[in-house]
């Protein structure tokens, strides 16, 4: 069962379009969405919350189309951060309480209160004297204080302090404990969702280039850095982008598709994405 | 849609202080003018609250609650009715207040159909500003709604020369209820209007 099912679709304006993108959240699972500012990430997720329509393809939430009027009331399970927290800036998070208490079904006071005072928030201040940090968690807060079964978080890292953005990732990680529950996790920042997610889907220039489990996409990908002469000898399956400088040529191949005398370098995640969004993918 | 109504009293409520007590000042003074002062006020309220949603970008996060569009363009027009509402049962209290004290008619109100009148005025513009809010911003959208306006009294000072020209007494009572029956007409088609646009402009 998938939290979330989107099949070949695509979404095109005047300077930009995403096309033909399939790409599944199965439910219990944390899947990061990775890809340059303007790769198309915050676009899908406008498009699975059904704020922007598709013009091809079909999109399920929770097992049913997310272009019916059912779909309104599974935004209920639905806890959703975006990359700035859009709160007028003259409320304060006691305000809040009362807005969402009118706004979620499953809107649970006690434990947005429980955040409020974990995340040590000011619960009379006005918002617009939250710092980013503070207004970032003060969005967590909400989102998960509605008994959400899908958090949809778009860049909700991002701009916060390395000590921040650990606690919110713990707080992610602890989330998925309960089997049913799935995050979509959309950042630039890869070494955030390497510590978290279990798939990887890496958005460029409008495309889905990838989506692996991101353990298999880490032992399955390897560096390797060579002289021209020794490159030539790697099979061309087992390139799938290469760098070529003045001393040789880096390429990110297929563990499995070459020679075990080649020597392969420790490579992470940030690797994969950068060879494959910057490096030149034909051998 | 109450949560979103919530927000709008809070945004406005914090931040209109002094605006929001020229309403209710504008709304008790007994007389025809100041009272529609009051209520010409009122009906700018869900502009007011339009302007802070465009700045903090709020329509993007309610877009993504379990709102349906017509909740979110519906709550506008609702704190419109809200306040304009509230000024006229303000402007009623006041006047029968002052009728009580001096055991005569002083309130400048000739009576009730003058009242819904203006109320049904405000009306008409929450109904014909809100599409060009949806539509243009608040921005470009306030431009539209001071040239609706100007158009508005125009023809109402064009048709009462006209009136005063022919020598004929207007029959209040029954431009009062044209009025009342336009108020509800424009309001319904422009529910609908907005609700489209909205949803045109979003996607």
């Amino acid at each position: 069962m998938n939290a979330v099912e989107l099949n070949n679709i695509s979404k095109t304006y005047k300077d930009f379009s995403l096309s033909n993108l399939s790409l599944n959240v199965p439910t219990g699972s944390i899947v990061g969405l990775v890809g340059e500012n303007g790769a198309g990430k915050s676009t899908t997720i406008k498009l699975i919350m059904n704020v922007i329509s598709p013009d091809a393809g079909t999109i399920k939430v929770f097992g049913k189309p997310n272009n019916t009027d059912d779909f309104i009331s599974a935004r209920d399970d639905i806890g959703v951060v975006l990359d700035e927290s859009y709160f007028p800036e003259i409320i304060s998070a006691s305000n809040v309480d009362v807005i969402m208490k009118n706004t979620y079904r499953n809107w649970n006071s006690q434990q947005y209160l429980s955040y409020i005072q974990k995340f040590s928030l000011p619960l009379k201040k006005p918002f617009r004297d939250f710092s980013r940090g503070m207004k970032m968690k003060l969005a967590i807060a909400v989102a998960m204080s509605h008994a959400p079964k899908l958090l949809i978080l778009d860049e909700a890292t991002s701009g916060l302090d390395p000590m921040v953005r650990d606690e919110m990732l713990d707080i992610f990680n602890d989330f998925t404990r309960n089997e049913e529950n799935s995050i979509l996790i959309s950042s630039h920042i890869v070494s955030d969702l390497e510590k978290i997610c279990d798939y990887i889907a890496f958005i460029h220039q409008g495309r889905l280039v990838l989506c692996e489990e991101k353990d298999r996409l880490i032992q399955e990908y390897a560096i390797v850095k060579l002289t021209a002469d020794k490159f030539e000898s790697i099979p061309d399956q087992a390139v799938k982008s290469k760098k070529v400088t003045p001393y040789g040529v880096e390429a990110l191949v297929k563990r499995s598709l070459i020679s075990s005398s080649f020597r392969t370098e420790y490579t992470t995640l940030e690797d994969i994405i950068l060879f494959l969004a910057k490096g030149d993918t034909n051998k | 849609m109450k949560g979103l109504i919530i927000k709008d009293f809070y945004t406005l409520i914090k931040q209109m202080k002094i605006y929001i007590c020229m309403i209710i000042i504008f709304s008790i003074i007994p007389g025809f003018s100041a009272f529609s002062f009051g209520v010409v006020y009122a009906s700018m309220m869900p502009i007011t609250a339009c302007a802070y949603d465009e700045r903090s970008k709020w329509n993007t996060l309610a877009g993504m609650m379990p709102y349906k569009v017509s909740d979110i363009v519906l709550s506008k027009y609702m704190l419109g009715y809200i306040f304009i509402g509230a000024c006229t049962v303000l402007g009623l209290l006041s006047s029968f207040i002052m009728e009580t004290i001096k055991n005569t008619s002083v309130s400048g109100f000739e009576n009730i159909s003058a009242l819904l009148g203006v109320m049904s005025i405000a009306l008409i513009m929450v109904a014909v500003n809100m599409p060009a809010m949806f539509r243009f911003g608040v921005e470009k959208g306030r431009f539209v709604m001071m040239v609706i306006i100007a158009i508005g009294v125009s023809a109402a000072y064009f048709t009462d020369s006209l009136s005063k020209l022919g020598n004929q007494k207007i029959n209040q009572t029954a431009v009062s209820l044209l009025v009342v029956l336009a108020a509800v007409v424009f309001n319904v088609l422009s529910v609908m209007l907005s609700i489209t646009i909205y949803r045109k402009r979003v996607r």
